[in-house]
């Protein structure tokens, strides 16, 4: 008895031993980690999330850090002009744009707020934004009442600030979830000057098809972000 | 904030999102949307969308690096943000939505109108491309005349509210009319109506007059 007791005592000295020392190795872990990565630009690319790119705008707008936007840079800088040339704009141009866009990512670095949107998506906006001032005669802002690039005391009233139930990470999981062949058509949509016939004809579907792939998809990604909520609309 | 009723449609936001619109109807989207948290969710949503996208392309290689990028951009100019001011109207009772005062460049009340008719008036709003935006001004309980489109109307209403046909459209409302079939939008009697709209080919007028009036009055 006295030994099973002992027994028992002993198997859990062990069990909160060794718990302590995955504890202190967590912790180390954790430090060593930290040590090693107190400017984004150190965190290794398989860590690279959204939190990530968030991270490298906030050096970039506090600490005007050159090597952090050369990182953000390498990363977006090729897919934005890739993403232009898709809207028939000849590379020349497109790589134009793409600079553009990046320096603007540059200098606007302190308006990003990464509560309204991913990085991702802030610069999407940005390059769609240059690609429509490269085809426009007229210097003033493009009225887009989610401009990024729009400064100053914001749109309207108070609720500027709580309308961004959009979340990055849970669009990203939500997209994740739908169905393969409205994520294609959805995705394709938002890369293509005209999108639904573009659409049509890259994957080869009718029309009609395109349309409601897009529609149903939306509606897909709006129950899963609601059920992940409770009030989206 | 507005109630609204009437939304733009996915397809519709899909296409502003990824900027597909002339600038005519992006003042007119912009200006609902501004006002409007549904909307601005779904934007949102559909930016989030073009974002994952955007990671998701093929990367194309930069002739130039970051550093030389930087390097050679033009010194910084700290150019004043667009300043975006909201007006209230008296004439109207309203709060012009920010987007929009932009554009017009001055308060809705200093605005130039030229009458079309004792009770109709409008101001056209200069944008680049060839959709034009213009505010329509309607006295209480009178029509636009009877019309349809070539192309796309966009009407956001600004103040007050017009009946077409069976529906009923009251401010911050956006009414999209594609139809080829005339529509009569008439104004509701207890107020003038105040709208902007944006249209991208001549409305097609069925009265004599008013296709005798259209080449001076630019509608």
């Amino acid at each position: 008895m006295i030994r099973i007791f002992i027994y028992i005592v002993r198997k859990g000295m062990n069990f909160s031993q060794k718990s302590n020392i995955v504890a202190i190795n967590t912790v180390r872990q954790g430090k060593v980690r930290r040590a090693m990565a107190a400017r984004a630009v150190d965190i290794k690319p398989e860590d690279r999330d959204a939190s990530y790119w968030a991270a490298l705008m906030f050096d970039i707008a506090e600490k005007r850090d050159k090597e952090a936007f050369q990182s953000l840079f390498d990363y977006y800088a090729p897919r934005v002009k890739s993403f232009i040339m898709r809207s028939g704009i000849a590379e020349i141009t497109a790589e134009e744009v793409a600079q553009e866009t990046l320096l603007t990512v540059w200098r606007k670095a302190d308006k990003f707020n990464p509560t309204l949107a991913s990085a991702s998506t802030w610069i999407f906006t940005i390059a769609r934004n240059k690609k429509i001032d490269r085809l426009r005669k007229d210097a003033r802002p493009l009225p887009d009442a989610n401009d990024p690039t729009f400064a100053g005391p914001g749109v309207e009233t108070p609720e500027t600030t709580a309308w961004h139930s959009i979340n990055a990470a849970k669009v990203h999981a939500a997209l994740e979830k739908l169905p393969e062949d409205q994520r294609k058509v959805l995705k394709l949509a938002f890369i293509e000057e005209n999108p639904h016939a573009a659409v049509s004809e890259k994957l080869g579907i009718p029309l009609g098809t395109v349309k409601s792939r897009i529609r149903l998809g939306l509606e897909k990604l709006r129950t899963l972000l609601a059920e992940q909520r409770g009030d989206f609309s | 904030m507005t109630n609204a009723i009437y939304h733009p449609a996915d397809d519709v936001l899909l296409k502003y999102v990824t900027g597909g619109f002339d600038t005519a109807y992006n003042i007119v989207l912009a200006s609902h949307v501004s006002q409007c948290l549904q909307c601005q969710n779904s934007v949102a949503l559909h930016q989030e969308i073009g974002g994952q996208a955007l990671v998701e392309q093929k990367p194309v290689d930069m002739k130039i690096s970051a550093l030389d990028l930087l390097e050679s951009s033009a010194p910084e100019i700290d150019e004043p943000p667009a300043p975006i001011t909201s007006d209230y109207s008296q004439t109207f009772d309203i709060k012009t939505p920010g987007i929009l005062s932009t554009y017009l460049g001055k308060a809705l009340d200093a605005l130039k109108w030229q009458s079309l008719s004792p009770s109709l008036k409008q101001h056209v709003i200069k944008a680049d491309g060839k959709a034009v935006a213009r505010l329509l001004w309607m006295a209480p309980g009178k029509s636009v005349p009877p019309h349809g489109h070539q192309g796309e109307e966009m009407t956001l209403i600004l103040s007050g509210g017009y009946y077409d046909g069976d529906e009923a459209y009251t401010a911050g409302d956006l009414h999209i009319a594609d139809h080829k079939t005339p529509h009569v939008p008439v104004a509701m009697e207890d107020k003038p109506c105040l709208v902007l709209t944006a249209t991208d080919a001549p409305l097609i007028f069925s009265g004599i007059i008013p296709k005798l009036l259209q080449p001076f009055y630019k509608i």
